[in-house]
């Protein structure tokens, strides 16, 4: 159809044209001020690390705790969230305590976990597990409790474990919610290893946007910044692409 | 919450036939009070044999009743002065970033292309620390709140221009053409017939929004900030003052979930007087 | 109200095959804190081994609970239900439920619908794919294996959920109100296609229906349910030779049955 093709080409543009307004926007500001770099030498410092290997190891630190804080808070926040959604009594229980936690900055437990862990990738994995679980259980519990019911009675009526009506009937079918929920988590966490590596880390991309900005070096800290950016961008749309593949597939 | 109803053709799974309906009511509110005090004394329960047991170092983890006692002597030190510290940066940021986001998401909804083309932007945000722009904006704004209101402000922005658009979009299209049948300019048909129509779902973003804007700064203080709640429990931590450092945390999480409850009950009110 | 209990296993199975149903006294009550509503009020009757038994009533009558009843999903409050002359205590293996509204799993293809019930059998792969393939074939879904729901109709999908119970091989079939979602025509088109499926299996079959016509074109014997609290009113033999064609609806003989049955609904 002709009209959401040219519907289609004009988003594009749009973006297009967003970026460019972006781009320049960053162009004139780095012109006006010699405290910020321009895109070019940032890119260009960028990329100078990550030949040289310096980007490496605090790569592997960040990607590596987000990553398991992400896949702790999905297998400890879909279970969850499921019991919320299918018990009522558990839901009645406990959904109001995860929605008034859910209030309370998980960074302020950050030093807790400094302590009793110590600094280094776990207690950052960790901080990330208990921020990015809320929105996998919120999501989880809200997809699973809408389930058309006739399913659970399938289910039942072929005479089926409670565990394999979840795990082939219900869980299937509350998927794209559960993903929407997931792709919010792996956000949260990639945002709170950041947000802990600036206050205190051993090493992360955190770290080396606050290292390179209190040694003023610009470009190399702009080149980081703009690095993480890229990272939240791709992973996110990432997920988000995933996450409307089945929502195509469940209509 | 949930209302009591004897679906007597629900089925359980494999097992024994199903009687007769359980009794709903009484016994299920206190069975669910009953859980909730059940973890409530897991939890403070393992606190306490971790810290009895020495499996986690007393100076790193005091007892649970320290912690206690050490919320009460908060208020002894400058814990206004960081209280409204961070109040301000957070209803600053959530007048602008409401303003904004209002204004951004009628935006989307008048021009569903300008949407579309900002919606992965808005997804990706969602997933950046903004905080990292920071030092950008140190240079733009200066070495004042500025910064800091701005970035929280964008957390407002989010939840309020998503729900915006989407409350505006969940109206009936015939509306607009009543607006005009009335004869009632641009302006004003807006305010009269179209925004109370989307204010429900607003009202649900602005809670959201509030939160985020709040959750958001106390975690920006905690790293670059020299006053606010924030600011004062990574003062303590980097200075060991365990003690107060704990009390500080748990009155931050108690005043964060009475919040956040006081917002619930607002927009649960709001809600049910336009619905 | 016709009571026909037999207890002579002979009579209940003539042919040999299994799923002869025997109700006995069976009453339901609902219980709701205090209040409590009798659904099904002492219905008794049988139904003999592969032979095909509408139940019609009016809304509320509770006639899916006799269903669950037949598949152990639930107990009488008093009574006995009885399946090849031994009591129905828990969730039957021989049974198998078609629902009224759409209950295929839309992320699996139609031959893995089909396959499912199999599956959480603990049935293996090659083997429920083998019996799959076969049941689509039979409720004339063939070339359509790889499909999902959403690209069929309500009517291909209910013929789905068909296939997904033959596939199990019970003894009884137990259908609440299957074509209930599907417009006139459909119906038509897909209960001539169960009558021919059924000829060819001679399952027992339990098939509520608000469609009188529907009852009367399809069964062997039709139970009439009066209001709640049910008991049977009647049980009405069809004696219609078949096999049956559509147009059998436009006889004198069928006609008259349903006008009489539609007198004891009123």
């Amino acid at each position: 159809m002709s009209r959401s093709v040219s519907r289609r080409r004009k988003v594009m543009e749009l973006r297009i044209g967003l970026v460019v307004v972006a781009v320049l926007g960053w162009y004139g500001a780095s012109a006006a001020s010699p405290l910020i770099a321009s895109p070019l030498d940032s890119v260009r410092a960028l990329v100078d690390q990550a030949r040289a290997g310096a980007l490496t190891a605090d790569c592997a630190s960040t990607l590596g705790a987000m990553l398991y804080g992400f896949v702790a808070s999905v297998v400890i926040g879909i279970p969850i969230g499921y019991a919320i959604g299918r018990s009522r009594l558990i839901g009645a229980a406990f959904e109001p305590v995860i929605a008034s936690l859910f209030a309370v900055p998980r960074i302020i437990f950050y030093p807790l976990l400094l302590g009793v862990i110590g600094v280094g990738a776990t207690s950052k994995a960790w901080l990330a597990a208990i921020s990015a679980v809320f929105p996998i259980i919120i999501a989880t519990a809200g997809g699973v409790r809408q389930v058309a019911p006739i399913l659970s009675r399938l289910g039942s009526s072929l005479g089926s474990s409670r565990l394999k009506v979840a795990w082939k009937i219900v869980l299937p079918a509350a998927l794209p919610p559960i993903m929407g929920g997931v792709r919010i988590g792996f956000g949260v966490a990639f945002v709170t290893v950041i947000i802990a590596e600036l206050f205190v880390a051993a090493s992360g991309l955190g770290l080396a946007v606050r290292d390179a900005y209190s040694q003023l070096n610009l470009a190399v800290m702009y080149g980081d910044i703009l690095f993480i950016v890229a990272v939240a961008f791709v992973g996110s749309l990432a997920l988000w692409a995933v996450e409307r593949r089945l929502q195509a597939v469940s209509d | 919450m949930t209302t009591a109803s004897s679906d007597a053709s629900s089925t359980l799974p494999s097992g024994r036939a199903k009687k007769a309906p359980r009794v709903d009511g009484i016994r299920f509110r206190a069975g669910a009070i009953l859980l909730r005090i059940l973890l409530l004394v897991a939890v403070v329960a393992a606190w306490q044999i971790a810290v009895s047991t020495g499996a986690v170092n007393s100076l790193t983890l005091p007892t649970p009743w320290q912690a206690l006692k050490a919320m009460s002597q908060v208020r002894d030190g400058e814990f206004w002065k960081d209280l409204s510290n961070t109040g301000l940066v957070v209803l600053a940021a959530f007048g602008i970033g409401g303003a904004a986001g209002l204004a951004a998401g009628i935006a989307f909804w008048r021009l569903p292309a300008l949407g579309d083309a900002v919606e992965p932007f808005l997804v990706t945000l969602y997933a950046t620390p903004t905080l990292v722009f920071y030092p950008v904006l140190i240079v733009l704004l200066g070495l004042n709140l500025w910064p800091l209101i701005l970035i929280a402000s964008v957390m407002v922005f989010m939840p309020i221009a998503l729900n915006t658009m989407i409350g505006l979009r969940s109206l009936s299209p015939v509306l607009p053409r009543l607006a005009r049948s009335l004869g009632s300019p641009g302006p004003v048909a807006f305010r009269k017939i179209l925004l109370p129509g989307a204010l429900p779902i607003v009202i649900s973003g602005a809670r959201v929004a509030f939160l985020y804007a709040t959750m958001g700064t106390i975690a920006m203080e905690m790293v670059v900030a020299s006053a606010g709640l924030g600011y004062r429990i990574g003062y303590d931590y980097s200075n060991f003052r365990t003690q107060e450092m704990y009390g500080l945390v748990l009155v931050v999480a108690v005043l964060a979930t009475g919040l956040n409850w006081i917002l619930t009950r607002v927009e649960k009110s709001m809600r049910r007087d336009l619905a | 109200m016709t009571s026909m209990v037999n207890s002579g296993v002979e009579t209940i199975n003539p042919d040999g095959h299994d799923g002869a149903v025997v109700l006995d006294g069976v009453e339901m009550t609902f219980r709701n804190g205090a209040d409590a509503t009798t659904a099904v009020a002492d219905v008794s009757g049988t139904v003999r081994a592969g032979s095909f038994v509408s139940i019609v009533g009016p809304s509320g009558c509770g006639k899916s609970t006799l269903l669950d009843l037949v598949a152990g999903l639930q107990s009488p409050t008093s009574g006995a239900v009885m399946v090849d002359g031994g009591a129905v205590r828990k969730p039957r293996r021989d049974t198998a439920l078609v629902f009224q509204e759409d209950s295929t799993l839309h992320w699996r293809t139609v031959l893995d619908n089909v396959a499912f019930g199999l599956e959480m059998r603990g049935v293996g792969k090659r083997e429920r794919r083998a019996v799959a393939q076969e049941m689509v074939e039979l409720v004339g879904l063939g070339g359509f294996e790889k499909h999902r729901p959403r690209q069929l109709s309500g009517g291909m999908r209910q013929r789905v959920a068909i296939a997904r119970a033959l596939a199990m091989n019970p003894s009884i079939l137990l259908m609440d109100e299957p074509f209930g979602a599907l417009d006139q025509q459909t119906r038509h088109h897909v209960g001539a296609e169960l009558t021919r499926i059924w000829e060819s299996t001679r399952k027992t079959v339990l098939f509520v229906t608000h469609d009188v016509a529907e009852a009367v074109y399809l069964s062997d014997q039709v139970w009439v349910m009066s209001k709640r609290p049910s008991r049977l009113s009647a049980c009405i033999d069809i004696t219609l030779p078949r096999p049956r064609s559509l147009e059998v609806m436009s006889t004198d003989a069928f006609q008259h049955t349903v006008a009489q049955i539609w007198e004891m609904l009123a």
